[in-house]
Order: C-alpha cells, then sequence, then structure tokens
C-alpha cells in the first residue's frame, strides 16, 4: 500500500530501536508500528537486547544502580547511528539525566555525553532528523475527533509539542482538536500512581475530564505509561460504554496500524479511514 | 546575639570564601558591584514615548489618568470632580502641593490625619515611571501615611519627571543624594484578590487613584 | 548490603492528602483559585516580547547575590546602622521570637499589627508575641481571615486561598458585631475588614512586616504589596520591626529591579503590585513621618549551611507562587497538606531542608516529576532534580531499605542482564495470559492495588515485544 523511499545513494541510518519496559511487556504492537515507521522513513532498525531506562531507579533515590543500568544501555546501543525510542518519557531519562550520572571525573562521561546526541524520541526523530512526509498518508483520519495528551518529560524536557501535530496531519491528515490543560499531567509519575494513589487518580480524573470535554472520540499520545493511566480511568468510569474514548499511541496511528484493538479494549475500533 | 552573626558569617564565608576585610566593606562592596554590574535588562514594550506608555500603562493598571496644561489646573480639576452632594470632602495636601500658590477656594483643605470618608489626598509625585506606569513618591517630600489613609489619592506628576525605565528612577533618586526613610511606588489604587481570588478595588488603601499629568510647573 | 524490612514511610502526607481530597469546601476553593493564577501569569508574560530574557537576569542576580552573601549582608547591616536601624541577627527560630519579643517589650507595646511574613510564620511569631503578652494583629486581608480562623496559610502568596467566600462571610459573623451591615458580595467582606482594621493600625505600638528584598547597596528593605496594610504598618507606628531572612538579599538597586519585573508578573500576573515600597532606617528629620525605630531581624534556620551545598538553589527562591499555581498537586489537595509554612514544590524541597524531620521526606517523594513547576519559576529553580536529590538523601540517610526500595534494586540488578530480564517478561506475561481468559483488562492486581483502586489494567498482548521482534528476525531468515 505505501512503498519505502527509496532516493538513496546515501547508506541507510542504521537504528538502534529502544522500546521501554511497558512497550515490551504491554503492548508490543508499539514496538512494531514504530519499526515499521522507521523503515518507511528509510532506515535499518535493530534491536539489540535491552531492557529498563533506569528512570524507576533514578526517581526513587538510588543513582548508583541507575548508573550501572545507563552504562549498559549506552554499550549495548553504541554501535547505530541513532537511538530512536516511542517514549518522552524514557527519552528524557536518558537524553537529561544519563549525563548529571556521571561526575566530571568518570572517564564514562564523554562516552555517555556522545551517545545521548544521537539518542532521539520517536516524533522529533522523524521531523528533525528526517522531515519525514510519506507519499501517501497512511491513514484519513480527517473526518474524526481526536485529542492529544502532551507528555510531561517530553514536552518539558525534549521539547516535543508540535511535533506530533506535524506528523499527524501529514500521515494521517489529521488536525488535533486540543483539549482544555493538554501539558497538566495525567497523574502517573512511575510509582506515585500507586504510593500517592488518591492523589493521582484525582488527577487522572480531571485529565479525563478534559479529554470527554473535547469531544473527542481517540485521545493519542506519545507516552504508553501516561495511557495506560488514562485508558484505565475512562474504561474504570464507563466499562459499559461502547462509545467511550480510543486510547491510543502516536505510533500506531502514524503506521497506519489501527487493526490492535486500542489500549485495554475488545475489538477494533476507527478503522475508517482505511 | 553577636555570636550568632559571627556563627552566620563564618557558616556563609565558608562558600564563598570571605575574601574581602570588614574595614573596607564599602571599598569592596563597590569593587564588586562596579566589576560585575549587570547589564540591565528591560521589557520589550513600546517607549518612543515614556509619557505616552506611562498614561497606557497607569490606566491598564486601574488608575484614571487625565493630561491637564499647567499646576493651576489642579484645583479646578478638584473642583469639577467633587462629588456636588459631597461637600464634606476634605483635602489633605502634601507639603509640595501647599506651597504652590493654588487658589483653594471652596474646598476644604487640612492636614490632619486623614480619617474621614471624604478625604482626598492632593500629592506631587517625585518621578513616574514609563514602564508599568508607577508613581514614585518620597518620604521627605511628601508623609507616606497620607498614600494610604484617605480615601480617593490623586497625585500630580510632571511629564518632565517621567522617565521610561525603573533604572532612570534609580539614576534621579541616587543624583538627590539623600535616601529617605521611604521610597513609595503606587500603581493604581489598593486591591485585594484575597477571597476566593477575585479582584477587589480597594483594600486598605485608596480605593480611586487619579494622576494628573501636567506640564511643567511655572 | 541493605536488610528486607517491611518499613512503611509514615503515612501523614498521604492520609492528609486523603482528607483533603474529600473536603468538599476546600476542593471548591481550589477549583475557583486554580487556573485563574496560571492565565493571568501567561497573560502578564504575553504582553511583553522577552520574558525569558528576565527570569535568566533574576536568576543571574540571585547568583550574584549568594556568591558574596556574607559581604552584601555585612555592607547591608552597616548601611542600616548609619540610617539609624538597627540589624539582629537569629541562627533559629527560637532566636527569632526571642528578638522580636524583646524588642516589643522594651517598646512596652501591648499590640503589633503585623503584615504578612512567611519568615514570621516560619518561626511561629503569633503565638510567642500572644504568650508574651503582646497582641498581635494581622492586617493582610487573609492573613486576617486566617487568624480569626485559627489557621495556617496555606499558600504563601494568598494565605487563605483555601477558603470560600461563604467560609469567611460564616468567620465574619461570628466574630464582627456587624448589625445591620451586609457581607454579600467580596466588596462588602473587604469593607468590613478595613472598617475594622483601621483603627488597629492607628493605635499599634509596634508594626511587623516581612520584606520581600533587602537592598544591601542602601540597608534597605523592599515590601511588595497590594492592599496597602504593609506600609500602614511600616510607618505609622513608632517602631517598624522587619522580619526576615539573609537570602533575601540583592546587591543593587538595579538588581532589585531584575527581581521586580518577575515577582509580580509570575505570582499574580500583574507587572507590577500597587505598592512596592523601600524602608531605609528609622525617620530622620527631613522624613515627614515614619518610624522612629526599626529594626531587621534576620533569620538563618539552616539557610547558611545551604550554601555551597548541592541544594543552594533553592535559596534563590523569590517566594512567588508560581510553582504551586501550576502544581497539579498542589491543586488537588491544597497547601495544608504539606504541614508546613511552605507548600507546593518550593515547600516540597524548603521545608526537609530547613526541618529536616522524619514525616517531611514524604514531601519530595508527593511529585509526579512533571516539571511543571521548574518550567514557569522566574528563577529557573531545578525544583524536580532537586526533590530527587532529597530523595537520595533519604534512601542514604536510611538505616533500612524498605520493600519498595529492595523490589527497585533487584529490578535494576536483573535489568542489567537483559537476557534474563526477557525471560523473567516472558515468564510473567505466561503468569498474566493464564490469568486473563479473555478478559481485556483487569479490575484488581496483586501488588497494584493501589493502581486497581482506581484504574483498569489492560491485559498485555500475548508475548513481549523483544521475543516477538527475534521470532519475526528468525522467520526471515531464508
Ligand atoms: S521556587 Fe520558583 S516558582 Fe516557586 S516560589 Fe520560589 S521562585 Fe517562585
Amino acid at each position: 500500500m505505501i512503498e519505502t523511499p527509496s532516493n538513496s545513494s546515501k547508506p541507510k541510518p542504521q537504528v538502534g530501536l529502544f522500546v521501554t519496559c511497558p512497550v515490551d511487556l504491554v503492548r508490543p504492537s508499539i514496538g512494531f508500528a514504530t519499526a515499521t515507521l522507521l523503515e518507511r522513513a528509510g532506515c535499518d532498525v535493530h534491536v539489540p537486547p535491552q531492557s529498563c531506562c533506569g528512570q524507576v531507579a533514578l526517581n526513587n533515590g538510588q543513582p548508583e544502580q541507575t548508573r550501572a543500568l545507563a552504562w549498559n544501555i549506552v554499550q549495548q546501543f553504541d554501535e547505530y547511528d541513532y537511538v530512536v525510542i516511542p517514549s518522552g518519557s524514557c527519552g528524557g531519562t536518558i537524553k537529561t539525566h544519563y549525563p548529571e550520572l556521571f561526575d566530571e571525573h568518570d572517564q564514562r562521561l564523554q562516552a555517555v555525553e556522545a551517545f545521548c546526541e544521537k539518542v532521539f524520541e520517536l516524533t522529533t526523530f522523524l521531523t528533525q532528523v528526517l522531515d519525514y512526509t510519506p507519499v501517501q498518508a497512511a491513514l484519513d483520519l480527517s473526518a474524526e475527533t481526536v485529542t492529544y495528551h502532551d507528555s510531561c518529560a517530553g514536552l518539558r524536557e525534549l521539547n516535543i509539542k508540535q511535533q506530533p501535530r506535524t506528523l499527524l496531519k501529514r500521515c494521517a491528515n489529521l488536525d488535533i482538536t486540543e483539549m482544555q490543560d493538554t501539558d497538566v499531567c495525567c497523574g502517573f509519575g512511575g510509582t506515585f500512581c500507586v504510593k500517592y494513589s488518591d492523589v493521582s487518580n484525582h488527577m487522572v480524573t480531571n485529565k479525563v475530564n478534559n479529554i470527554r470535554r473535547s469531544g473527542a472520540s481517540m485521545v493519542l499520545g506519545g507516552d504508553l505509561s501516561c495511557l495506560l493511566n488514562i485508558a484505565g480511568k475512562l474504561q474504570r468510569l464507563e466499562p459499559d460504554n461502547p462509545n467511550r474514548v480510543q486510547v491510543r499511541h502516536i505510533a500506531e496511528v502514524l503506521a497506519g496500524e489501527l487493526s490492535t484493538p486500542a489500549i485495554g479494549e475488545h475489538s477494533p475500533a476507527l478503522e475508517k479511514g482505511e | 546575639m553577636t555570636d550568632s552573626r559571627s556563627r552566620i558569617i563564618d557558616r556563609i564565608a565558608r562558600s564563598t570564601g570571605g575574601n574581602f576585610s570588614t574595614d573596607s566593606l564599602e571599598e569592596s562592596f563597590k569593587a564588586l558591584t562596579v566589576k560585575h554590574t549587570l547589564p540591565p535588562v528591560q521589557p520589550q514594550m513600546e517607549m518612543a514615548d515614556p509619557v505616552a506608555t506611562f498614561i497606557s500603562e497607569a490606566g491598564r493598571n486601574g488608575a484614571r489618568v487625565t493630561e491637564l496644561e499647567s499646576i493651576a489646573q489642579v484645583t479646578p480639576w478638584l473642583r469639577d470632580n467633587t462629588d456636588n452632594t459631597s461637600t464634606s470632602a476634605r483635602f489633605h495636601l502634601s507639603p509640595s502641593i501647599l506651597t504652590q500658590s493654588l487658589d483653594w477656594d471652596g474646598l476644604t483643605t487640612t492636614t490632619e490625619t486623614p480619617t474621614a470618608a471624604q478625604s482626598w489626598g492632593v500629592v506631587q509625585a517625585h518621578t513616574g515611571i514609563a514602564e508599568t506606569g508607577t508613581v514614585m513618591s518620597l518620604s521627605d517630600e511628601c508623609p507616606s501615611g497620607l498614600l494610604f489613609l484617605v480615601e480617593r489619592l490623586v497625585i500630580v506628576i510632571a511629564r518632565e519627571d517621567i522617565v521610561a525605565y525603573q533604572e532612570d528612577a534609580w539614576q534621579r533618586l541616587r543624583a538627590r543624594n539623600i535616601l529617605p526613610r521611604t521610597v513609595n511606588w503606587i500603581t493604581g489604587p489598593s486591591r485585594t484578590a484575597d477571597i476566593e481570588q477575585q479582584i477587589q478595588i480597594g483594600a486598605h488603601g485608596p480605593r480611586e487613584a487619579d494622576y494628573l499629568v501636567i506640564d511643567k510647573p511655572r | 548490603m541493605s536488610q528486607v524490612q517491611m518499613h512503611e514511610p509514615q503515612p501523614d502526607f498521604i492520609i492528609r492528602s486523603r482528607a483533603s481530597l474529600e473536603d468538599e469546601h476546600l476542593q471548591e476553593a481550589l477549583e475557583k483559585a486554580g487556573s485563574g493564577f496560571v492565565h493571568k501569569r501567561q497573560a502578564a508574560i504575553d504582553r511583553i516580547g522577552n520574558f525569558e530574557q528576565l527570569r535568566d537576569q533574576a536568576q543571574r542576580v540571585r547568583a550574584r547575590a549568594l556568591k558574596n552573601l556574607d559581604l552584601y549582608l555585612l555592607h547591608f547591616e552597616k548601611k542600616v546602622t548609619e540610617a539609624g536601624g538597627q540589624v539582629h541577627w537569629a541562627e533559629t527560630p527560637e532566636q527569632m521570637r526571642e528578638l522580636v519579643i524583646g524588642l516589643c517589650q522594651k517598646q512596652n507595646a501591648k499590640t503589633a499589627t503585623k503584615g504578612k511574613s512567611m519568615v514570621g510564620e516560619e518561626v511561629d511569631l503569633n503565638e510567642a508575641l500572644e504568650a508574651a503578652g503582646v497582641a498581635p494583629q494581622e492586617t493582610d486581608l487573609g492573613e486576617y481571615v486566617l487568624q480569626l480562623a485559627h489557621e495556617r496559610p496555606s499558600h504563601i502568596v494568598a494565605p487563605a486561598l483555601h477558603k470560600t467566600k461563604a467560609q469567611v462571610q460564616r468567620l465574619f459573623r461570628d466574630n464582627h458585631a456587624l448589625g445591620e451591615r451586609a457581607l454579600d458580595e467580596v466588596a462588602d467582606i473587604v469593607n468590613e475588614a478595613r472598617a475594622v482594621i483601621r483603627d488597629r493600625f492607628l493605635q499599634a505600638d509596634v508594626g511587623i512586616t516581612g520584606a520581600n528584598m533587602l537592598i544591601a547597596e542602601t540597608g534597605t528593605a523592599a515590601i511588595v504589596t497590594n492592599e496597602g496594610n504593609g506600609d500602614l504598618t511600616a510607618t505609622l507606628p513608632r517602631t517598624h520591626i522587619v522580619t526576615t531572612s539573609i537570602d533575601k538579599i540583592v546587591p543593587t538597586w538595579e538588581d532589585a529591579s531584575a527581581i521586580l519585573r518577575v515577582l509580580g508578573r509570575s505570582a499574580t500576573g500583574q507587572d507590577i503590585t500597587t505598592y512596592t515600597s523601600f524602608f531605609t532606617g528609622a525617620r530622620s528629620d527631613q522624613d515627614k513621618d515614619g518610624p522612629e525605630q526599626f529594626h531587621i531581624v534576620l533569620l538563618d534556620n539552616r539557610r547558611s549551611e545551604l550554601l555551597g551545598s548541592e541544594y543552594e538553589k533553592m535559596l534563590h527562591c523569590i517566594r512567588c507562587g508560581a510553582c504551586m499555581n501550576h502544581c497539579p498537586v498542589y491543586q488537588s489537595v491544597g497547601g495544608h497538606t504539606y504541614n508546613s509554612v511552605y507548600p507546593g514544590p518550593m515547600g516540597a524541597v524548603l521545608t526537609p531542608l530547613l526541618r529536616h524531620e522524619e514525616q517531611d521526606n514524604q514531601l519530595p517523594n508527593a511529585s509526579t516529576f512533571c516539571g511543571r513547576c521548574e518550567s514557569v519559576c522566574p528563577v529557573r529553580i531545578p525544583l524536580p532534580g532537586l526533590m530527587r536529590k532529597l530523595r537520595d538523601r533519604e534512601q542514604r540517610e536510611r538505616k533500612h531499605a524498605g520493600m519498595a526500595q529492595w523490589a527497585v534494586k533487584l529490578f535494576c540488578k536483573l535489568s542489567r542482564h537483559p537476557a534474563v530480564y526477557r525471560r523473567l517478561n516472558d515468564f510473567n506475561l505466561r503468569l498474566v495470559a493464564i490469568a486473563r481468559g479473555r478478559k481485556p483488562r483487569f479490575q484488581s492486581l496483586p501488588f497494584l492495588s493501589g493502581w486497581t483502586r482506581h484504574r483498569d489494567f489492560p491485559a498485555p498482548e500475548k508475548s513481549s515485544f523483544q521475543s516477538q521482534w527475534q521470532q519475526r528476525q528468525k522467520e526471515k531468515q531464508p
């Protein structure tokens, strides 16, 4: 259906795909959608053995543990031209916080900094490094009302705001219907949502109410963790509503892969665009 | 508590290095602040005509601004603007206004502490700052309390005394060589938002603030 | 090696947050205040073209002030003295209380009017004054309401933010002889307070205010207000006492401007507050009014220890409140939940540093690290970064690792061996597959009850991404 652009006299970029723990465990389809997208954009995609970026340890008072994990990742991915991550949160952990973990006397610091230079969150990589425009849009969602949740780390550590909107226009002919407070936290916050579950619940309830008020039938985002939180709340609030808002990762829409049911849902939704 | 003082200073010196002599505080201070003077960063705004900016900013911040030709017009303006029904209005004048030979005929002036509900303050500002539509009053020219105790404050400001930015006001202040006990900056009427964050004009200070912008006093 | 122990964190914040979430009045008040601050700040920033540069400048000024804080403090003291005032130094809250009470007693003061002072709150000044026979009279409307209600501020700029109009009306009815006077509108409430407080200004023996800045150049205390109460407090009584802290120093008047330009805009969305006042020493012969005595009481309370430490940047804080106005946790639970005069993100950092009590360890943990506070802080304090350092400190100081910490460590150890990690994941997923049957999601999960109490959890797909990918690569091989 969509052909790969093959204007390549240049060697293809070799991309190491770092899928993140939640994608690996809960929703591998995001990983495959990401790989498909990168291949369509002219990259060779590699998936070396990988585990966690260390964010949980970093945010829970365990800098040594994080440092060890970080160094692991640097070594595992060092051979690629780029490292691409379908998450602003894990991307932010690596790009913003890895260099802080190694002090200036640590010989590894230089390698870590050089590594961070080639690490990119997916939508930033597609827009700013590749300037990816598909020959033909993967989907046409122009008739749909879709809103977008700007996840915190992506927004504030990596400045991801326009990138997803640009890509959704290019790949799905979609203009986002903005919700109120799109830049306010959904209340996930890693271990926060379990430790401070009532506060977290209050925050995700506000988020979900803003999503519903936007009139959207689908909410997209760039971080699976936030999306799990949002989907879980939407489904808890309206277990029997077949028309409740659907939740998906942006990579799924950009790749045109809506055959997998939306997060936490039974049956595929919104295939009209095909 | 001198011990506390030296202990606090010692702890701070652990981090700053404490490289100065207490006998030459002023020299050390000057060396530091002159050497490290930061070039000012001022808000980007229209400033071709500071008086015009002053008037628009003051208006936006809740002051009522009127342009008059000269100080002689201040008392006629007061007469026009005193509520006809409230002949009980009493005008509290700052010394700088008092010394002007104005025609107060028909207006009740006083130097008492303002308490009545119909108290007006009439004062002359030292400097106006266009950046925020602010007027500056000095306690060796005008009692500071007067600015706050009256119901309605009328501030006379000469066009020549309006400067563009805060830094310009500091220069004028330094040029006097005397720093009064109180330097008051006033921008509009007093207000509060302490009840449900609703802005309510007229808290403890004046409920209304009029700026009368005049040409150079005779 | 750390031992495995069931060591629950003190549940105070969590328990308090539950109560706050259920408090209808509080939720109503938070709702009403919520986005107002955010929008007003944004509008003020949009009116000028270079707010980011103003932030940079303010940050430079704060850094410069701390770099030679000892010199600036001593120069400040010298100038205050030359202007007929006096500077007093307090290492601890207790010392500050003693100093202030001593100054009041020297004047035989029976009453003291008070402007808003967070340092005064930090040292519990009101209770101490009362016990010493000096009646403190709050004059800031918000603080006055709280004095009637016997409550603490819940916000550093808007102290009574947690109170609804209806609650204030009730307080006034109970405490004022109202007679026929109406209280329906906010204007009525404000007028009522104005009338009651006006007399106190004129009669007080001593006026106590805080300070937003101390200008080293001339020994000047700068105070920023909107109501005018701070000025009446500072000007009318015979004695003016300023309760403040050593970190409030800025070197010059120009430096003060750099702070003023971001303070009002960040706090209330005002280009500048209605009143900005600069007090230097006691009244001189030339002055038309002002107090005969001027005292500055400087509090340290561990601030000097933060200088040069990894937490130094917290001393850059100019107390604008923008971080709490933009904090989704603060907006959910309100300021009292933090059990400190300093709530919200700045309090979550400052409270454990100044007070250093076990219960304060919860505060830096009660954050999602969403980073909104840092993105609005006018002096760019890396609040989440500092909270993260405090989480590290908590773990370092802890004798026994809790269950959760132990789990994090184990997870990290395993994660360093991706093959083990992958096999573990696949094993978990198989368990999940058995458990789920045909359900698309779970309503309850062991170990994740904090999650499933409020939301569903989707059933994972059949096996991990890494396994599926490997499988796919194998199939691709010719
Ligand atoms: S930490 Fe920053 S945003 Fe918060 S009160 Fe202090 S200066 Fe304002």
